[in-house]
């Protein structure tokens, strides 16, 4: 496949359990795809160099940086974002609600981020793992509000409190 | 409320009485408010917001520190399709004034540069596209030639006779200059037999939220409005300045706060994000979004932090009493003074700490270089003082050869000295510090620490122990951004905050603040549990809601942790009002004594007759519709507003040898490290962390315990890895998260945390700030801890950050 | 912070993706992107086109031949630090890339990438020329492989020929129980190396070094491989490793922004004597288990 600068090419993917499609330049990248075209304002930007990791999402299970993608990458894969944590009414799933019952965000907006991380790590070490492997999981996620420990220990409950 | 007499002849207004028995909700560790919409990713921070037909601006700053701009060639942009406008420095000028300043003299900013830049990352031009990929690749179009100037970045040099000029209108690159002593130095200095000096550096680091600053203008031609929706509002009160700037009557400005994520002091007054969306809306007439990219945030939105360098000493007796303090600051404010000299009001609210010393010397030079301006970062140049007072404090007991923690303890005011009048004449409202001391000594078995370390020691092992006490001054009056004059232009006196409280006809509680919406701090849970305390309802039925400025009554935001003090104040006011009504309602309706009357789970009720109460929806129901059973002189509705001004503050005296009171009220912490540090390699490791805060009444300890935390961390990012690296031509190098380092997980220590609570005298409910104090300590705290470690090699730390380069260099000179 | 225009292109095979890269049009390949991607933002590289090869047949696998280790060029890097068989067979690999960021960079991050990249602190260059390892290489003349000793010229500098595509990387079969370590100092946890050393270490029945290899990082223009023969025969005590000071004594490290040459030259010796270290006692407790 081929496409000239400026040229638009339509994107297909699954994101958060629904087929999606956008019309984009290649340039374009996977994250502003979610933002501008989607409308899934959750993943946020705050550096768009591939460092903070505040841009985090899971593309086919896998954590990736939503900036350093172009959406055309994504074609026929399967994402998932913060938006997709939570139950259709809205209900926080148990790892956001270790987050809100042990204060593990401020301004909120590194949140998805570690959600995103937090939920593959609890994915790979079921019981958590240790404290340390619980603050490398999140180490390529950077928040500036915390300094962590209340996130790893709601990372922590969450994986305590199991399934 | 009331007014009483205060101490030093000051005017104290109460809201509320001080606290008898317990509290029902005050204190609660309730989870936060706030939480879920973030945790659903429905945070809405600015550049989530979309509104109909909105373009898109990317600036264009100025590759070179100081440079006259010959010519903008902006054609070619101006070409691409896509594009709406770019806009220049003189199509500003021609619509625009300059930017606000609470500064000094004949220093001009603008939102976009006019003649010259005087720093790198200065915009130059803005272009409006239909989109932020268009708008950048205009960007790259436009053709600035500039003149390269001679650059001044150091502020010694910029002293100096002939040096390069930052503004040559003001005929010099000092900006301010003046001497305070309070008391006797001089002569404190010559008999005391001991003294300590030294010469530190702290350089300029940033807050750095993760959320850069961003705006969108949405101009209304047919009114005349200009609405800027920003991720800050602070100053509501001063929001004409903006108006001014943006050359409209302050009716039609109309700002809507949006929730950011993160500020620590770079949305403080946020004012070249919000002029410029606004400006860029007025001339393509359709909304204009603007939000800085990292790069453009690093580079062009102040400089938050402090950029000193000090020449300080500390006299002392032979038994360790201070005595006096001298502290020589030149600071490198940038090119720009738009707070003025703020930053060392703030310092010398709580200049000698929690020791007793009687006589204070404090002189400062603020001069421009060719660096951006400086804002204000969590601590407001308090947490410098303190790194400078607690380094003096370490030299002194080595000087003597006595322990840290004994030096101190032997300097702490009492707590039967409070109110305790300092040097400069503000005042600490109350405090238990030894208690504090005690409780972090206790908390980490201090004595097992000392023999750990010993232990190492001989085994050849880099361990050291740090242990360093802070003040936290909290809620600034307002005097301290203009005492520094004899005959100031401006002399505002006052921070105050708001809140409106309404009960709908259903009987829910709806706050409306007037200030920023939030950034990271928990206004929102904070105004609830205050809400709940006065009404006894549950804290999740309370909706918070933030007021426009055209609609917003006098409001400062948070900054020198003031927040939760002033709105606590705000809402128990307003609350006394509507709890007044409400009572003279029920009253009525139950046959019962207005004092017999009190609010329980959602109800009043006649105290000890469980079946005489109404609801608040019984009662809210009646204020709105039943005109004809309300008392005769009462209007209908259920509402009440409150503004709070500083509870406790005086004017300066007329030779500023007492600077009155205006940062009163003072927690106070200590905190404790242990490192390892690695001398091949610099690395340094944790092996035990703690604090413990006294910020007077805990509204909720789990989001104190938050800010405590992530203020330590922050802090241990101005200590070990964050600063503003430039090139000899004044270029940023380090101008991207690459090589701005903030500390990731894997970099900073467990904390754990305690609390003491001395209660103020003098705020609703006791309740003293906390927003900056991990911040005070940090950089204190791990200088002394890896001094201590690296011992053997008689390392004296004087400069900031502590590098691992720095340290392998120490330990193989 | 957005990208300028390219012209992008998405080949399914080897030959369709050097077919584009020869058409001598500035393209180029677009693997992981962690690099790439961020230099494109800032503008400071600007392509005219990119050929993706995200989607080119065959080349993610690794396949073991007699020890030896095959990984196509599109193995991601945290595959690599994944994968059970190359970390037994070749250790170094797996101590070396679990340094290269985090876990979302080393999921998109490619072998080929960082080798074709050749960032100066890009931890598979040192493993690949500490191992021996060989480049393979394909352009529209047809494959060629080149030594990673000889690949790596200086800071972003390959052997690589323009239109020529890296497929992938073979390494050697490595004597049987060495020990492996990798040591690197950087500003944060996973940043860019300020420093890194990679080592191995093969033992003799009696616990002697029979073999070992030492790659510094950014001592120098491009991975540093220094002579350590005289460990040989030795156990690596104190002694045998002063010897390496007069090896290094005459690196003339370069200085960057985040540190300076001087810095590199102090530590260099430590994190070289670490990994040593660590490698022979690796070694020892190989040669223990068997």
């Amino acid at each position: 496949m081929s496409t000239a600068a400026g040229q638009r090419v339509t994107v297909h993917l699954e994101v958060n359990g629904l087929w999606r499609e956008a019309v984009v330049e290649p340039r374009r990248t996977l994250a502003d795809l979610l933002r501008e075209d989607l409308d899934l304002t959750g993943t946020h930007l705050a550096c768009e160099t591939g460092v903070c990791g505040n841009c985090n999402v899971l593309l086919d299970g896998e954590s990736v940086r939503a900036c350093l993608m172009f959406a055309v990458q994504a074609e026929g894969r399967s994402l998932l974002t913060v938006e997709g944590l939570a139950a259709d009414d809205g209900t926080l799933g148990d790892l956001q609600q270790a987050f809100h019952d042990h204060h593990g965000l401020q301004c909120g907006f590194c949140t998805p981020a570690m959600l995103l991380t937090a939920h593959e790590h609890l994915r790979e070490h079921p019981d958590g793992g240790t404290d340390e492997q619980i603050r490398e999981a999140i180490s390529g996620v950077l928040c500036r509000c915390t300094g962590y420990e209340q996130i790893i220990a709601s990372i922590r409950a969450a994986a305590e409190a199991g399934p | 409320m009331t007014v009483e007499q205060g101490p030093n002849g000051a005017r104290i207004a109460r809201e509320t009485a001080p606290p008898q028995g317990g509290r029902r909700w005050i204190g609660k560790r309730l989870n936060r408010v706030e939480d879920p919409r973030f945790l659903r990713g429905q945070g809405r921070y600015i550049d989530d917001i979309k509104l109909p037909g909105m373009a898109h601006a990317a600036v264009l700053g100025s590759p070179h520190a100081h440079a006259r701009i010959v010519s903008i060639d902006t054609r070619a942009a101006e070409r691409l399709p896509g594009v709406i406008a770019v806009v220049t420095g003189e199509d500003v000028a021609a619509r625009a004034a300059p930017l606000p300043s609470f500064g000094a003299g004949e220093i001009v900013q603008d939102m976009i540069a006019t003649e010259k830049v005087r720093y790198h990352g200065e915009t130059v031009a803005a272009v409006i596209a239909e989109d932020r990929y268009v708008a950048e690749d205009a960007c790259e179009l436009i053709d600035v030639v500039y003149e390269p100037l001679p650059v001044v970045l150091d502020p010694f040099t910029a002293r100096e006779d002939g040096a390069p000029l930052v503004h040559e209108a003001l005929g010099s690159n000092t900006a301010y200059e003046r001497t305070f002593t309070f008391g006797a130095v001089d002569d404190a200095f010559a008999a005391a037999p001991r003294s300590v000096r030294a010469r530190l550096r702290w350089p300029r680091s940033t807050g750095m939220p993760m959320d850069t600053n961003g705006a969108i203008g949405d101009y209304d031609a047919g009114t005349g409005v200009v609405t800027i929706h920003a991720n800050s509002m602070n100053f509501t009160y001063f929001l004409w300045l903006l108006a001014a700037t943006l050359k409209i009557p302050a009716s039609k400005l109309r700002l809507v706060p949006v929730g950011a994520g993160g500020s620590f002091g770079s949305k403080f007054f946020m004012h070249k994000v919000p002029a410029l969306a606004g400006l860029l809306s007025m001339i393509a007439g359709r909304p204009v979004k603007y939000v800085e990219d990292r790069t453009a945030h690093i580079l062009s939105n102040d400089h938050a932090g402090s950029d000193r360098h000090y020449d300080a000493a500390l006299a002392f007796d032979d038994d360790g009493t201070f005595r006096a303090l001298r502290i020589d600051c030149v600071d490198d404010y940038g090119a720009y003074l738009q707070f003025g000299t703020g930053t060392h009001g703030n310092a010398l609210s709580q200049v000698v700490g929690p020791y007793r010393i009687q006589h204070v010397e404090y002189s400062l030079a603020a001069v421009l270089t060719n660096k951006n301006q400086q804002g204000a970062y969590r601590g407001f140049g308090a947490e410098v003082s303190n790194w400078v007072l607690e380094r003096l404090v370490d030299l002194a007991a080595r000087e003597l050869d006595v322990d840290r923690v004994e030096i101190r303890r032997r300097n702490l005011i009492g707590a039967d000295e409070f109110p305790y009048r300092t040097p400069t004449g503000n005042i600490y409202d109350s405090g238990n510090y030894q208690g504090v001391l005690e409780q972090v000594l206790e908390a980490v078995d201090y004595p097992h620490w000392v023999a750990e370390r010993d232990r190492a020691r001989a085994e050849g092992r880099h361990v050291g122990i740090g242990v360093v006490a802070s003040n936290e001054r909290s809620v600034f009056s307002s005097t301290e951004f203009w005492f520094w004059f004899d005959e100031p232009d401006f002399t505002p006196t006052s921070s105050p905050e708001s809140a409106s409280l309404q009960i709908d006809p259903t009987g829910r509680i709806v706050v409306t603040l007037h200030s920023q919406a939030q950034w990271g701090n928990s206004p929102e849970t904070v105004v609830s549990q205050v809400v709940a305390e006065e009404f006894d309802v549950e804290p999740d039925s309370v909706l918070v809601t933030y007021a426009d400025s055209q609609h917003a009554l006098p409001g400062t935001g948070p900054g020198g942790s003031r927040f939760t003090v002033m709105v606590a104040g705000a809402v128990a006011g307003a609350s006394s009002t509507l709890k007044q009504k409400i009572r003279r309602i029920a009253a009525d309706k139950l046959e019962a004594n207005e004092d017999d009357l009190e609010f329980r789970n959602g109800a009043v009720g006649v105290i000890g007759t469980p079946d005489a109460e109404l609801s608040l929806a019984d009662v809210a129901m009646t204020a709105y519709m039943f005109r004809l059973d309300l008392p005769p002189d009462m209007e209908s509705g259920l509402s009440a507003q409150s503004t709070y001004d500083h509870p406790l503050t005086t004017l300066p005296s007329g030779d500023r040898s007492d600077l009155g009171i205006f940062y009163p009220f003072v927690g106070h912490a200590w905190h404790i490290a242990v490192v390892e540090v690695d001398p091949e390699t610099g690395k340094v490791d944790f092996l035990r962390y703690a604090a413990v805060h006294d910020a007077g009444t805990v509204v909720n300890p789990q989001s104190l315990d938050g800010q405590i935390i992530g203020g330590t961390v922050q802090g241990l990012g101005t200590a070990l890895y964050e600063q503003y690296l430039y090139d000899d031509q004044g270029r940023v190098r380090n101008a991207s998260f690459e090589h701005y380092h903030l500390p990731s997980s894997m970099d900073v220590p467990r904390i754990t945390v305690g609390h003491q609570e001395t209660p103020s005298p003098y705020t609703a409910y006791g309740i003293k700030g906390a927003g900056e104090g991990g911040r005070m300590l940090t950089p204190a705290i791990l200088s002394a801890a890896i001094e201590d470690a690296l011992q053997p090699y008689g390392v004296t730390i004087t400069t900031l950050p502590i590098t691992a380069e720095q340290i392998v260099a120490w330990t193989t000179a | 912070m957005k990208p300028a225009p390219f012209e992008y292109h998405a080949p399914s095979s080897v030959a369709e993706a050097v077919a584009l890269l020869g058409r001598g049009d500035g393209a180029q390949v677009l693997a992981g992107g962690q690099s790439l991607v961020p230099l494109m933002k800032a503008r400071t590289v600007r392509p005219a086109a990119l050929v993706d090869v995200n989607g080119v047949a065959g080349l993610d696998a690794i396949e073991e031949r007699d020890g030896a280790l095959q990984i196509g060029a599109l193995v991601r890097l945290q595959a690599l630090v994944d994968h059970p068989g190359a970390a037994r067979s070749h250790p170094l690999l797996r101590e070396a890339v679990r340094h290269a960021g985090h876990l979302a960079t080393r999921h998109r991050g490619t072998v080929g990438g960082s080798l074709a990249y050749a960032a100066p602190w890009a931890e598979l260059t040192a493993a690949a020329v500490a191992l021996d390892a060989t480049v393979e290489l394909r352009s529209p003349s047809g494959p060629r492989s080149v030594p990673a000793r000889s690949f790596f010229r200086g800071p972003h500098q390959t052997a690589l020929q323009p239109g020529e595509l890296v497929t992938g990387l073979s390494v050697p079969a490595q004597p049987p129980g060495a020990g492996a370590a990798f040591h690197e100092v950087s500003a944060r946890y996973r940043d860019y190396a300020h420093v890194a050393a990679a080592a191995t270490v093969a033992v003799d029945p009696a616990g002697a070094c029979r073999a070992a290899e030492l790659v510094l990082l950014r001592v120098a223009p491009a991975p540093h491989r220094v002579d350590v023969s005289g460990l040989v025969g030795t156990r690596l005590d104190d002694a045998a490793l002063g010897a390496l000071d007069a090896a290094l004594a005459g690196l003339d490290p370069p200085g960057d922004v985040e540190v300076s040459g001087a810095h590199r030259r102090r530590v260099a010796p430590v994190l070289a004597r670490r990994a040593l270290r660590d490698a022979f006692a690796r070694a020892g407790e190989h040669r223990e288990a068997a």
